[in-house]
């Protein structure tokens, strides 16, 4: 074993301070390679003193984006991962600018608090109703008349017909359950009311009408309508059979009513 | 401790901001004030929508959906008269709101419209000029109710009024026909 065999042999050593026993014999005896050996070791314990610097920051994920690529058994949550940063830095971030938050959160108090405690003179009095006198089928009916008084063509009118109809069949539906038989009947009523003298009449005087309304216009228009007038009987079918007998009455008569006025929409 | 201030702050503001909201629309009513307020309303529905599908039945910008019109709105002044009469302010209010709301832009456009395309001569004219005396008339029953009967201390009552007064005379100018007839 010759010097340069043995000099390679210690710098390939994991540790040159710890020289094993096949190579002792000649470093022993051998001046330079002796002296290689010490400063060997010497180096070895220099680099192990030396500081080790940060690693980058996208390192782990890199090094974690490698292994998973490799298809680990047991994949990290990454999700977590991120949230657990984000909430690091959030927490980070808040602890660092609290007095400044607490004063913005502070303003934002302040600022709501002058908003809603200062009279706003433009406020409209419907605001100031109370909830235990407004009855919305009542608002709507007056909204509908407010609409039929300045309604100046026959499909305004049949939309706002519609309208009203299909809001007093959701109310008569929704009443099926607690009002009493006539009060049913009177809410009946006022739909076939609307249906066959409001909605029925002004589909004749559509179809009627010569100019100003394409015919396909004048079809699609009544359907639309007469698939209202549909749904509202299929609703008012799949009720029948929940309801008590004298309601049921009330509902048979919407129910007709929804089905001759979608006839007539229809042409039939 | 910051971080609970924090919190705390936030919270706080939040609820001021919620509190200080208030609705656009009212919520549905529970079923059983639903129920009660079908059976007040019974009646004055039956009249809007009978006098609704009236008005749907006649032709534009004649003295007839003219008449139709103001019978809806004299069908809301006798509810708001009775609701008066028993002294029940919150109603009177709900009431004279939506009445207001159905003449400054209901009745009163209505009126301005036909009156502008109608000879005040002929005979639609002057059938026209009586009803818009009795709307009138109508209008100045109901503040006078309001102002006299048993909810004139009302605050809200007083606030409704006022409402009532932008309706003239811009919304119901005065007749040219000098008919004292009411109803």
């Amino acid at each position: 074993m010759n010097c340069q065999t043995v000099q390679n042999q210690i710098l390939a050593l994991p540790d040159p301070r710890d020289i094993p026993a096949a190579l002792q014999q000649h470093v022993l005896h051998c001046a330079a390679c002796h002296a290689w050996a010490q400063q060997a070791a010497r180096l070895e314990a220099l680099v192990a003193q030396l500081p080790v610097p940060p690693a980058p920051g996208q390192k782990k994920d890199a090094l974690l984006g490698e292994l998973i690529s490799a298809e680990p058994l047991i994949q990290p949550p990454a999700r977590l991962t991120a949230l657990y940063r984000s909430a690091s830095d959030s927490r980070r971030f808040l602890r660092r600018n609290t007095m400044y938050l607490s004063g913005l959160a502070a303003a934002i108090l302040v600022a709501v608090a002058v908003y809603s405690f200062t009279p706003r003179p433009h406020r409209h009095q419907h605001d100031e109703v109370t909830q235990a006198e407004d009855y919305p089928l009542l608002r709507k009916i007056v909204h509908g008349n407010t609409a039929l008084a300045r309604a100046d063509s026959l499909p305004r009118k049949l939309e706002v017909l519609a309208q009203m109809a299909d809001d007093i069949a959701a109310d008569t539906r929704g009443m099926a359950r607690i009002a009493s038989g006539d009060e049913l009947r009177d809410m009946a009523g006022w739909y076939e009311k609307i249906v066959k003298d409001g909605l029925a009449s002004q589909a004749r005087e559509l179809r009627k009408q010569p100019v100003g309304i394409p015919e396909a216009e004048k079809t699609r228009l009544l359907e639309s309508y007469a698939a209202r007038l549909q749904a509202d009987a299929r609703m008012t079918e799949q009720l029948l059979q929940e309801v008590p007998p004298e309601s049921q009455r009330a509902l048979r008569r919407l129910l007709e009513a929804a089905r001759e006025g979608e006839k007539t929409l229809r042409g039939q | 401790m910051a971080r609970a201030l924090f919190t705390l702050l936030i919270l706080v503001a939040l609820a001021t901001w919620a509190a200080g909201q208030h609705p656009g629309t009212a919520a549905a009513p529970a079923p059983e004030d639903q129920l009660r307020l079908l059976r007040a309303n019974r009646s004055l529905i039956g009249n809007l929508v009978s006098e609704g599908v009236e008005m749907a039945n006649t032709s534009h910008s004649t003295a007839a959906r003219v008449e139709h019109c103001r019978r809806a709105s004299r069908s809301l002044i006798n509810a708001i008269l009775q609701a008066a009469e028993r002294g029940d302010a919150e109603r009177v209010v709900m009431l004279t709101n939506l009445f207001g709301d159905f003449v400054r832009d209901g009745l009163s456009p209505l009126l301005e419209e036909v009156k502008a395309r109608i000879d005040p001569q002929s005979p639609e004219g002057e059938r026209l000029g009586v009803i818009q005396q009795q709307a009138r008339a109508d209008l100045q029953e109901l503040k006078l109710t309001l102002t006299t009967g048993a909810v004139r201390d009302n605050q809200r009552v007083q606030e409704s009024l006022k409402q009532l007064d932008e309706l003239t005379p811009s919304g119901l100018p005065r007749p040219t026909v000098a008919s004292p007839a009411t109803n």
